[in-house]
């Protein structure tokens, strides 16, 4: 797919590699896909369009929208398609481009979210919330937003004040060495 | 029955009520877990947004162990089991992933609802029910990753999923029809669209309200986590006070069972079920 790559299009997205371009080129635009869509109302490009894109070969126009960090990766796109297009399955490999080349995320706190979710793994193996949290408000400066809920889930027993760790952190380190993520 | 017991990180943290039913139920019904030594974070929605390695790496890491104690492993975490079964699929499909990280497929990978569903267990629920739910109506809200990817969780039905109905049903309650049963609340916007969540999940409970339920019962930590913790900001934001109780199946499963731990997980909840549990004489 796109054999040729769009007129206006910079090349620096990676096109989809073959196996998914050749399901992606099936889609014949039924609009299945968005009118199951969850958020498709709060997207710049819905589902089909940005499938649509990729065909074409605009891949620069799917990672420069607000619609890559709004996909839920829910899943009901490709559940309904009639031709087995699975939008995330489109949009991860892109997602992996934009933050591994350090492209524009138009201040979406969604990649933010997810770069410190993994920044937690790495550091303890297993999730901890506190750290996760306050990792996540500082580097998107949202410092007082769930601030009562946060206190009930403490005291609920649901936030631990101490991590609980991975035994073998080292072998998560590792793992963490040979990925694309710093 | 025995089986390897992985219990992901949101069931030591948010969804501890989720841990301590499933692990007292399974008890009750003569299931043994045994809990996966070291585990690690399967990467839950985050690896897969990342990094295509992590997406796999991470739970291969903990399959490995698994297969080399050679029981199929239990993921009560609707989230933790969609990502080891697809890291586990990726790599057999894939012959590079293979030498990377040998795996044999030699064991099954279970979500919640195929242990819970098993022919021998359902029956076991059904003959141990000492205390029957009667009268107590919930809908039943598998949300996406029970259900989806297909070719991942590969359900009865992707549209209607009828297993957590039918577990329902063998506790003896009244399990209404209603149109959202996989649609999706969220879940992965939590901490950063909660604009966005709030209103996907009101519309979860606003049709929950509307076809009478008197509980929502799940087996996700996500679509617990967003469906009960939000709905005093839903009332804050709407106006109404919102009261619906959100449970997780197991926790149903042990007040029939007549657990004596159900009301220390009730104590969990942000909206308490037990005020509703109790006008039912079922607590
Ligand atoms: S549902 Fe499938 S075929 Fe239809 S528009 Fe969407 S991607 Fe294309
Ligand atoms: S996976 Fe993304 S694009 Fe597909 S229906 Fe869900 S939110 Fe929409």
């Amino acid at each position: 797919m796109p054999q040729t790559g769009y007129a206006t299009s910079s090349g620096k997205v990676t096109a989809p590699q073959a196996d998914l371009a050749s399901v992606i080129n099936q889609c014949y635009q039924c609009g299945k896909c968005s009118a199951g869509c969850p958020v498709a109302t709060e997207m710049d490009l819905m589902p089909h369009q940005m499938v649509r894109l990729a065909v074409l070969g605009d891949l620069d126009r799917i990672a420069a929208s607000k619609s890559i960090w709004l996909c839920l990766t829910c899943h009901t796109c490709g559940a309904r398609c009639p031709n087995g297009i699975d939008v995330p399955a489109l949009l991860d490999p892109i997602r992996h481009q934009i933050l591994r080349d350090k492209m524009d995320t138009k201040g979406s706190p969604v990649p933010i979210f997810h770069k410190t979710f993994m920044d937690t793994i790495k550091t303890f193996g297993r999730v901890y919330e506190l750290f996760l949290i306050g990792m996540y408000k500082l580097r998107t400066k949202k410092y007082f937003d769930d601030m009562e809920l946060g206190m009930q889930m403490f005291k609920k027993g649901k936030l631990h004040l101490l991590p609980q760790k991975t035994g073998s952190l080292s072998e998560v380190k590792q793992v963490f060495k040979k990925s694309g993520l710093k | 029955m025995e089986f390897t017991y992985y219990p992901g990180c949101s069931l030591k943290g948010s969804a501890q009520e989720l841990d301590e039913s499933f692990r007292s139920v399974s008890e009750k019904l003569g299931v043994t877990l045994k809990e996966l030594p070291d585990w690690a974070c399967c990467g839950a929605s985050s690896a897969h947004m990342v990094d295509a390695y992590l997406e796999t790496a991470l739970p291969a890491r903990d399959l490995i162990t698994a297969e080399r104690l050679g029981r199929d492993v239990v993921a009560p975490c609707a989230g933790c089991h969609v990502r080891m079964k697809a890291a586990s699929m990726k790599i057999l499909e894939d012959a590079e992933l293979s030498r990377q990280f040998p795996l044999r497929g030699g064991i099954r990978i279970m979500s919640g609802i195929d242990m819970l569903h098993d022919a021998d267990v359902i029956k076991r629920i059904r003959e141990r029910s000492a205390k029957p739910l009667a009268g107590l109506k919930v809908v039943a809200y598998y949300g996406c990753l029970a259900v989806r990817p297909v070719e991942v969780v590969d359900p009865d039905d992707p549209e209607n999923p009828k297993q957590m109905d039918e577990v329902l049903e063998a506790v003896g309650a009244e399990v209404l029809n209603w149109p959202y049963k996989t649609d999706c609340c969220g879940g992965s916007l939590a901490l950063t669209r909660t604009d966005l969540v709030l209103k996907l999940s009101q519309k979860l409970i606003d049709m929950a309200i509307a076809v009478g339920a008197d509980a929502m019962v799940t087996l996700c930590p996500m679509c617990q986590a967003n469906l009960d913790t939000r709905q005093a900001d839903i009332s804050k934001l709407s106006g109404r006070n919102y009261q619906m109780p959100v449970l997780y199946l197991t926790e149903l499963i042990g007040v029939a069972l007549n657990d004596s731990q159900a009301s220390h997980w009730f104590e969990k909840h942000m909206v308490s079920p037990k005020t509703m549990l109790a006008s039912k004489g079922l607590i």
